[in-house]
């Protein structure tokens, strides 16, 4: 019953709707202005004809060493760096080699402009949906942790049945707020992509159709997994709202963490500032465990969003690292919030 | 003088105060009503937080709203929920207050030292206020009004949530404080008022009731008021004002318009029993 | 002014300032110093030219005359070089060992028709020009060009570049003046073409700097954001403003909170400008300050397309920062004042600042170049200096709205 009146405090702040609007404005002009400039020459193509298109076997024979060695060489990594570098390469080496034996034959489609619609699609606007929904959670999550103290009912709320317990209410609501609110701006902002682009074409071919141009190579864009375009849409929609529920997380454990709303912001902003600035330092080079182990971060995955499933190019040093990396993220942010659920227990209100 | 000339405040179609007439000299004036009846309203136009939509408020002839910062410079407010800074000790926060009232530096600093002595804060005047309780609070609320010797002091409900003792100081302080200049206090505690108010200005249905001093409010309801151990036996229409227990038995004490000294002893009314006549519901 | 000053202290909150400390070490740790340090900017051994361009402004000042640069002798110098490299090719093992003794004829190993090798010819070709490419250039020491430096090899591309861009720039610039459709760029090219692409201002700092005003232009407004935000809302949150509205500062207290506001932004964004521009200045920057930007760069392109000053060059990019610091804190003072607590301040103030945050990337970066996406792109290259004008006009908006805000006040009543 508490969870409904936390749900519903929370989904109809017009606060948290108008930031949610906001999203799905920016990104409507956003799209219209790529639109604009990049109208696909021949979205008429029969999906026959678009399949049809140069159907080749990128994958056969193709060495993943290669890749590895123009990160080497690129970035200068030497020692144990170049080697994390380079197992990794051959662990992609064992899927490119199954692929190829199991026949695979991506196509390109949309007459070359495939690696544009790539970048457009879950290059750009999944990193701006990611970040706005990652936003939005962490925001609504801040709102209802302090909604009592901001309203004044903090102390009659804490002292009656329901008690500290309130804020474990609040989670699962900012949590289900969260995901309710990333499913409306993903689904709106995909909605109006696909009525202005037409996908319908591709949904059933191979996502590795597409070629990623990542440091000036031209390298195929190789998922640890076999998708297709409609499922690796769904996966990557998948990671984004996961992304979303860290930064729910965070915003939980820094909102009852902190005594006041201001500081609980500030918090949060440093902790993702941290998250995303720590690698560009020199102690965390290329290849590095460190570095590696740090990419898993939420703000590196977002920042990562064009090679989800992928191999994550140098930055990552693990094979899946997206879900490594949000399994990771949850772990930790649900034991920060935990951590501080457990402190405000014991903590005196004044 | 402050007067108010047929003052109304409406919020689009809600009237909030109608056709309002007062005048104040010096001396102690309660407002008293119950809650939602204009109080905070009244309070807010004489303090020139809000506007009256018709009429005016006079001070000396001169509409206040002309008068701005003159007016203002004036008069003391001590608003309902008084803000204050957690992190400021007294001191800090009063001096801060006396820059917004536009006192030099040394003034605002020897007053705000005065204040702090006379609100009975002096152990504490460096110690942030994060941790007083609410009688404290409102000293220092009390102490910021009075920054400026203010010849009008407004306090809006400055005795809610004190305990018997913080009110019985404050309502000293406010004594102490009034022999000079008008203090106007809005309360719905009557007690508060009983002891320390020239008089009581009495709002019913967005309208001014009455302004008269305690016990001209008080004497009309004389010979109105009695008390008995056996309501039953009260056959005459009567309000039922309030019940105490003596000896073992219920005394009740009630209003009638009717005789009822046969029944019933006869007592002398006071401003408690006034209000809850005034304010009663209409079931009997 | 009392009050003013007050308001100002509420603002400069040491929590606030200590945690925009902690940020901007952070971004300085991670970001600007790598910036500064890298050779692709402000170093003497930077990109292209090396310290030939740096010993030819020592020697000739801020202009090069034709004279001038007939006196540095470039021929001669590139003479010499080949002649050194001649010793070091034929002294080494890996050139000798494939039949190469000069460069001239490494020069033409390296340029054999690929096209006609087979696949099991090309890989080892390529891996042997990689690496006798490598040890020419001295690869080793790819991050301390000062070692680099000694390689004839690397010193005979660095004065090729420097002679093309003396000595070579008439075709470029007039296929600016021929071609380019936007005006401005146009009129740039034949500012340059008058003056003989004569300022020996070096190549990488009008980038390198403007990169770095990036940077530290976001993270300034950011924190201008963060400072001046929290006072109003929690003066609103705890109905302090009953007691400063009652008083005799009245209702003009909001007008000295958006004054304190605005200058704190403005102090806040002068200090942390100030600050970031010491270590760039200590990597020698300020010695150009009178060289003129208007300059054809390396490899044909435009660089600054007006002819201004790098002092002044550098001076606008601050007062950039500075207007957009203060007309972001103008709109934070408006959305704070309609927000009854500090989270639904925060949530306004939030979007805020990621809208100046993408205005600044999408914009204002890149100022003063074709390529800046707001003269090229929306203008079309027809208007001057529109980033300055932008940010103007954010600024006086955001002033503006404030202002009205604040004197409606007088006759709005007080909730």
């Amino acid at each position: 019953m508490t969870f409904i009146y936390e749900f519903k405090k929370l989904a109809l702040s017009p606060l948290v709707l108008s930031l949610a609007a906001l999203c799905i404005l920016v990104n409507l002009m956003f799209l219209l202005v790529e639109y604009d400039g990049m109208t696909p020459q021949n979205q008429d193509h029969s999906a026959a004809d678009a399949l049809a298109a140069e159907a080749a076997n990128i994958f056969e024979g193709y060495r993943t060493a290669g890749i590895a060695e123009f990160y080497i060489s690129a970035l200068r990594l030497t020692g144990t760096n170049a080697e994390h570098i380079r197992g990794k390469y051959e662990a992609l080496q064992l899927v490119v080699d199954r692929r190829a034996a199991g026949g695979d034959a991506p196509r390109t489609y949309f007459d070359g402009q495939t690696s544009d619609f790539q970048v457009l699609l879950f290059g750009k606007l999944f990193m701006y949906l990611s970040a706005e929904v990652g936003l939005l959670a962490l925001l609504a999550a801040l709102l209802s942790t302090t909604h009592e103290q901001m309203r004044g009912t903090e102390s009659a709320i804490y002292a009656s049945k329901t008690g500290r317990r309130v804020q474990v209410v609040k989670l699962c609501a900012s949590l289900s707020v969260s995901a309710l609110l990333s499913v409306l701006v993903i689904g709106l902002s995909l909605l109006i992509f696909f009525a202005l682009f037409d996908f319908s074409i591709v949904w059933n071919a191979n996502v590795s159709s597409v070629f990623d141009h990542a440091l000036g190579e031209t390298k195929p864009f190789i998922t640890w997994h076999s998708f297709t375009v409609a499922g690796y849409l769904w996966a990557a929609i998948g990671i984004g709202i996961g992304l979303a529920l860290c930064c729910c997380l965070l915003g939980y454990a820094c909102g009852i963490g902190a005594r006041s709303a201001y500081l609980a912001f500030g918090t949060a902003v440093s902790v993702l500032a941290i998250l995303y600035l720590i690698p560009r330092a020199p102690f965390m080079p290329y290849g590095s465990i460190a570095r590696g182990a740090w990419g898993l971060n939420p703000v590196w995955l977002w920042k990562s969003s064009g090679t989800w499933f992928t191999d994550g190019r140098a930055d990552m040093v693990w094979a899946h690292f997206e879900t490594l990396g949000l399994c990771a993220s949850l772990a930790v942010f649900a034991a920060a919030a935990g951590f501080a659920y457990r402190s405000l227990q014991r903590r005196e209100l004044h | 003088m402050l007067s108010l000339n047929r003052v109304t405040k409406q919020y689009g179609s809600f009237t909030a105060l109608e056709q309002i007439d007062l005048e104040f000299s010096r001396g102690v004036y309660a407002l008293l009503a119950p809650n939602g009846a204009g109080k905070t309203t009244l309070i807010k136009m004489l303090s020139t937080l809000i506007f009256p939509t018709k009429g005016e408020i006079l001070w000396n002839g001169d509409d206040i709203i002309g008068l701005d910062a003159a007016y203002r410079d004036m008069i003391g407010y001590l608003p309902q929920d008084f803000g204050y800074y957690r992190n400021h000790t007294p001191r800090e926060f009063l001096r801060y207050m006396a820059a917004v009232k536009c006192l030099k530096r040394d003034r605002g600093a020897r007053r705000a030292d005065e204040l702090i002595d006379l609100v009975g804060l002096s152990d504490v005047r460096n110690k942030k206020m994060r941790k007083f309780s609410g009688g404290m609070i409102q000293r220092v609320g009390i102490a910021q009004a009075m920054l400026n010797d203010p010849q009008i002091l407004i306090l809006d409900e400055p005795t809610a949530g004190l305990d018997p003792k913080e009110r019985v100081r404050f309502r000293n302080l406010i004594s102490s404080l009034s022999k000079d200049r008008i203090v106007i206090l809005s309360t719905h505690i009557v007690s508060d008022i009983e002891t320390i108010a020239s008089s009581v200005i009495l709002l019913k249905d967005r309208r001014l009731l009455t302004q008269d001093s305690p016990a001209a409010i008080c004497g009309t309801l004389d010979g109105n008021v009695y008390e008995t151990d056996d309501i039953e036996a009260i056959k005459a229409p009567h309000l039922v004002l309030t019940e105490r227990q003596e000896n073992g038995r219920t005394v009740t004490r009630f209003a009638s318009e009717r005789d009822c000294a046969s029944a019933a002893r006869v007592v002398n009314p006071n401003l408690e029993d006034v209000f809850l006549y005034v304010y009663r519901d209409e079931e009997r | 002014m009392s009050l003013f000053l007050y308001e100002f202290k509420k603002i400069w909150n040491w929590r606030i300032l200590a945690l925009i400390a902690a940020l901007a070490a952070l971004v300085w740790f991670s970001i600007l110093r790598g910036d500064i340090q890298t050779y692709k900017t402000v170093s003497h051994y930077g990109l292209s030219y090396g310290p030939y361009q740096r010993e030819m402004f020592e020697k000739y000042g801020p202009t090069l005359e034709p004279e001038e640069l007939a006196d540095y002798d470039i021929p001669g110098k590139q003479a010499a070089l080949y002649a050194e490299l001649d010793d070091w090719i034929a002294q080494d093992p890996l050139f000798t060992g494939n039949g190469i003794s000069t460069y001239a004829e490494y020069d033409l190993f390296r340029s054999k028709d690929r096209s006609g090798m087979s696949e099991a010819e090309l890989e080892p070709f390529d891996e042997i020009t990689m690496q006798m490419d490598m040890k020419l250039s001295l690869d080793e020491y790819w991050n301390d060009p000062r070692k680099q430096f000694a390689s004839p090899y690397v010193r005979l591309g660095m004065i090729s570049n420097l002679y093309d861009k003396y000595a070579e720039y008439e075709p470029y610039l007039q296929d600016y003046i021929d071609h380019d459709e936007r005006p401005v760029v146009a009129e740039a090219a034949r500012r340059i073409l008058a003056r003989h692409n004569n300022s020996l201002v070096p190549d990488n700092l009008n980038g390198s700097v403007s990169l770095y005003a990036t940077v530290v232009g976001v993270s300034v407004i950011l924190a201008a954001l963060l400072l001046v935000s929290p006072p109003l809302a929690r003066d609103r949150m705890r109905r302090i403003y009953l007691l400063h509205y009652s008083s005799a500062a009245g209702r003009r207290m909001l007008f000295i909170q958006w004054a304190a506001m605005a200058f704190s932004a403005c102090a806040l964004s002068l200090l942390l400008v100030g600050l970031s521009a010491i270590p760039l200045f200590a990597a020698g920057v300020g010695d150009y300050l009178g060289a003129s930007m208007l300059v054809l760069e390396s490899g044909g392109g435009l660089g600054i397309l007006y002819d201004i000053t790098f002092g002044q060059y550098a001076m606008l990019l601050a007062g950039m920062i500075v207007l957009l610091s203060v007309g972001a804190a103008c709109f934070a003072f408006l959305l704070a004042k309609f927000s009854t607590n500090t989270m639904s301040a925060l949530v306004k103030i939030v979007p805020l600042g990621l809208a100046f945050w993408v205005l600044y990337l999408s914009a204002i970066s890149d100022s003063f170049f074709e390529h800046n996406a707001l003269f090229s792109v929306i203008l079309r290259g027809r208007a001057v200096m529109p980033e300055l004008i932008l940010c103007m006009m954010i600024a006086a908006a955001g002033a503006a709205a404030a202002v009205i805000v604040t004197a409606r006040e007088n006759k709005v009543d007080a909730a």
